[in-house]
């Protein structure tokens, strides 16, 4: 059985006055149990939207969703015991309480007990470094520290799946860093029981931590898989960027494919990482160069190449 | 095993209740927004009474009338507004995917949101009537309490049912509520006995619940000769079912707007 499973998924949105908005369209997906899944895709490619559906927030249009075996349209109930829903930036809570009280709140709400509830905050709290602010009022919080509350309001019920929605949106690189340090070692230590649903649009994040990603923009999957077999969905294997200090050789570049000049810089592509060794060597022997660097594909080229535009651009 | 039983509901009732009853008087702004601005305008009608030599009796039914009014204002503003507000401020969503019933959450809000209101009200009355040595009947203090309880119970089971109305309905019910307060205050007679006026304007503005628990109350808490319609029994027990009623239709009410809202996308969707 698969963590979430999800067929020919349809959402479509009517907003007042104007014509229906395709917000996913076909989407199929399928999450295995015990697994870190990424979905990396551009602010409006439809990342929250399925997210929302896969945590009974929304309905698709149509298609069929299954989450942990649970259908999505008839079994809710049984699905919000079992996942839990973190999402970036989110500013949900009262002002006046503090961390304590509002994740004691919280936690009434998922069925724990007081000291359930205590035990939980307590121990979560320790680990994400926010113990010492434990009375500190919500409306005093840094965003840093805001997004860390989340994190434990998200993780004390336990939950079988916990869905990220850009979890590190708008913060300090170092607490990302501890932030996904964290969600690792707590996937870990589920023993194949605890997965996590990442939405980003950050890809060193979905690089990082994702076993499995799925590329969605417009609303479409373009494609799935570990982040090596999506590197592989680049335009190029590798990529040699030589810096020149004056005269560029052009004659001597002729042998290459695909060779791009800007003033003294070449980026050379090549389809295959055969021979890239000896390419290298001859490269670092041409007349007047400085320097020459190797690169290999990031998820941002596969990105490129699959969708036609960089991601930062449809940000 | 049934993971939906009254501890669970209890849980969820404390949970809610706590940031309404608690969180609120952090704030020390509420002393002046809840107590001092309702007792302003006691003042200001008791003043425009002892004007015209009025009754005293008046000045009791203002001192009442202004005090219940509080309770109004917080059902509009802190229940029936608040699914809305919980939306726009992003909380709606955990409340959702969280396993709890939403009708619970409501019940904790009813429950922090009467018993906050039920200090304000106290305070609001007391100051009030120390100021202008108001008499009152104390010894019915009993059946005042019976009175004013089934008042706000009913005034904040209505506020459940419409929470889920002006979720659904967004923004611009927001505005007809707004509208309602003069003709709430109006109608239920605050400054006034209801039924001294007309007794058809009363039997129609009894519709509300609040113009029978002012009049309840003021028949059991002042001495006067003005005429009531029912007595104070009746109008507890009509209150009694309209709680009941609201309650159960707000479970409808609550369910349908959650149905619907993850159907069109209303419930997370903030351009929605």
């Amino acid at each position: 059985m698969f963590a979430i499973d999800a067929k020919n998924v349809v959402r479509e949105f009517k907003k007042r006055n104007s014509p229906y908005k395709l917000a996913l369209d076909d989407v199929n997906i399928e999450v295995e149990r015990g697994s870190f899944y990424g979905l990396l895709g551009p602010n409006g490619a439809g990342k929250s939207t399925l997210i929302k559906i896969f945590t009974t927030l929304l309905l698709p249009t149509s298609g069929s969703v299954s989450v942990l075996g649970h259908d999505v349209f008839k079994e809710e109930n049984e699905i919000r015991w079992k996942i839990s829903l973190v999402t970036g930036g989110e500013m949900s809570g009262y002002g006046l309480l503090s961390v304590y009280e509002q994740l004691t709140m919280f936690a009434m709400f998922n069925g724990l007990t007081k000291n359930e509830a205590k035990y939980k905050i307590n121990e979560l709290l320790e680990i994400v470094g926010l113990k010492d602010s434990s009375e500190v009022k919500l409306n005093e919080l840094s965003t840093g520290m805001r997004q860390k509350m989340n994190l434990v309001r998200g993780l004390m019920t336990d939950p079988e799946i916990l869905f990220l929605d850009e979890p590190t949106l708008g913060l300090d690189v170092e607490i990302a860093l501890d932030v996904r340090r964290y969600l690792k070692e707590w996937i870990k230590e589920g023993n194949g029981e605890r997965t996590i649903l990442l939405t980003t649009h950050y890809m060193q994040e979905a690089d990082d931590m994702c076993e499995k990603i799925s590329i969605i923009d417009d609303g479409k999957i373009l494609h799935t898989g570990t982040s090596n077999e999506l590197k592989n969905k680049a335009e190029f294997s590798v990529k040699y960027i030589c810096k020149f200090l004056e005269n560029i050789p052009h004659a001597d570049l002729e042998i290459f494919e695909r060779v791009e000049i800007n003033k003294d810089t070449v980026s050379i592509e090549l389809d295959s990482d055969e021979n890239s060794e000896s390419i290298f060597n001859s490269l670092k022997n041409l007349n007047g160069i400085v320097s020459v660097n190797r690169y290999e594909p990031t998820l941002e080229d596969a990105f490129l190449n699959l969708t036609g535009k960089k991601l930062n651009e449809s940000l | 095993m049934n993971r939906y039983n009254y501890k669970f509901a209890l849980r969820t009732i404390y949970g809610r209740a706590y940031p309404r009853i608690w969180g609120v008087l952090r704030e020390p702004s509420w002393v002046l927004f809840e107590i001092l601005l309702p007792v302003l305008s006691i003042i200001a009608f008791i003043y425009v009474l002892r004007s015209f030599n009025a009754d005293p009796a008046f000045e009791a039914y203002a001192v009442i009338g202004g005090s219940m009014m509080a309770i109004w204002f917080n059902v509009v503003f802190a229940m029936a507004l608040q699914l809305r507000w919980e939306k726009d401020g992003g909380n709606l969503e955990f409340y959702i995917s969280s396993p709890t019933k939403l009708s619970w959450i409501l019940l904790g809000m009813m429950v922090g949101g009467s018993i906050s209101t039920t200090s304000y009200t106290v305070a609001i009355f007391s100051i009030s009537s120390v100021l202008f040595d108001t008499q009152f009947l104390w010894s019915n203090w009993y059946q005042a309490l019976i009175i004013f309880i089934s008042c706000v119970v009913a005034l904040y089971a209505i506020g459940m049912c419409l929470a889920s109305v002006f979720l659904k309905y967004g923004r611009e019910f927001e505005y007809y509520l707004e509208m309602a307060n003069e003709p709430v205050q109006l109608f239920s007679g605050s400054f006034f006995p209801i039924f001294s006026v007309n007794i058809l304007f009363g039997a129609i503005a009894s519709l509300i619940p609040l113009t029978l628990g002012i009049d309840g109350l003021r028949q059991v808490l002042v001495v006067s000769d003005y005429p009531t319609l029912i007595s104070w029994e009746v109008e507890t027990v009509i209150m009694f079912f309209y709680a009941l009623i609201a309650l159960r239709f707000s479970k409808y009410t609550l369910n349908y707007m959650e149905k619907s809202a993850r159907e069109s996308g209303t419930l997370t969707l903030k351009w929605q």
